[in-house]
């Protein structure tokens, strides 16, 4: 076989690499089922990425009270 | 185990091997590129090589392990009900970060099928620093059918998250998966045909 065509061959095979996540499965829920600690580093690390997120959550949308209203009245008779 | 990865476009060869304490020693060295420390994949591949050597040590003292393909074959042997904890590395002298690029946790279960516990891949490679690599993963799962297969075990099974689903899906070229794959059947054996006749395996 050439070697384009092992190139190719490859590249082809490994296309869904690009869907690859790094790790296959969670490590904290790994962690969890079989009772092992997390390092300290890494749950320094998550907690600093759950405050990132609090911090990006947009804020409370305040309801407006629509249109403003005209100066003038109706009448109501 | 021999197959082929890319390594900046081009074909690189990598061996699968039955990987021990000492190897261990390796993966704990394994470091992350300082601009890419904090990406979220990269985190939990250096979290996931803690991980993977912590539960290794631990079936090591309750389960039986197997250090290489004979030793598990007379393992089986012996004991065909045997629990048995395998740890798979993917080695390359060519890559410079580490000569461990990628690693699995298995386990052989009594009734004679794989479970992968967790697939981790060197955090450079995560990060895609150069050299990218491309195939450590793929070629983990794909050795580990044809693992299955030369040991007759009819069945991989494994979790999946909302991260690996799409990635087994388009993998083992089935529609959807939820939190759990099964690589028998056809499955099994397309992944095993890809390993020998795509990506340049060796068993």
């Amino acid at each position: 076989m050439t070697k384009a065509a092992l190139i190719k061959k490859l590249e082809a095979a490994y296309a869904c690499e690009d869907y690859f996540p790094g790790v296959l499965g969670n490590p904290v829920t790994f962690a969890a089922r079989w009772g092992l600690p997390l390092s300290k580093s890494y749950l320094k690390y998550k907690e600093q990425q759950l405050r990132a997120s609090k911090r990006r959550r947009p804020a409370l949308e305040i309801k407006k009270n629509g249109a403003a209203k005209g100066h003038r009245r109706t009448k109501v008779l | 185990m021999r197959f082929q990865v890319l390594a900046d476009g081009e074909p690189r060869p990598v061996e699968l091997v039955f990987g021990g304490e000492q190897d261990l020693a390796l993966v704990s060295r394994w470091r992350a590129p300082v601009a890419s420390e904090a990406r979220p994949g990269v985190r939990d591949t250096m979290e996931f090589a803690r991980l993977a050597s912590k539960r290794w040590r631990y079936y090591r003292r309750s389960i039986a392990t197997a250090t290489s393909l004979d030793g598990l074959k007379s393992i089986l042997s012996r004991e065909p009900r045997a629990e048995v904890s395998l740890l798979l590395l993917v080695r390359g002298d060519w890559f410079d970060r580490s000569s461990v690029l990628g690693l699995a946790q298995c386990r052989r279960t009594y009734c004679h099928n794989l479970i992968l516990e967790f697939l981790s891949v060197h955090p450079a490679i995560v990060a895609g620093a150069p050299p990218k690599v491309r195939g450590v993963g793929a070629g983990i799962l794909y050795s580990l059918a044809e693992l299955a297969g030369t040991v007759g075990a009819p069945l991989v099974w494994g979790e999946a998250t909302a991260y690996s689903a799409q990635f087994y899906a388009h993998n083992l070229n089935v529609k959807k998966i939820t939190d759990h794959f099964f690589i028998r059947g056809k499955t099994l054996e397309g992944c095993r045909r890809l390993f020998r006749e795509k990506i340049g395996g060796i068993a």
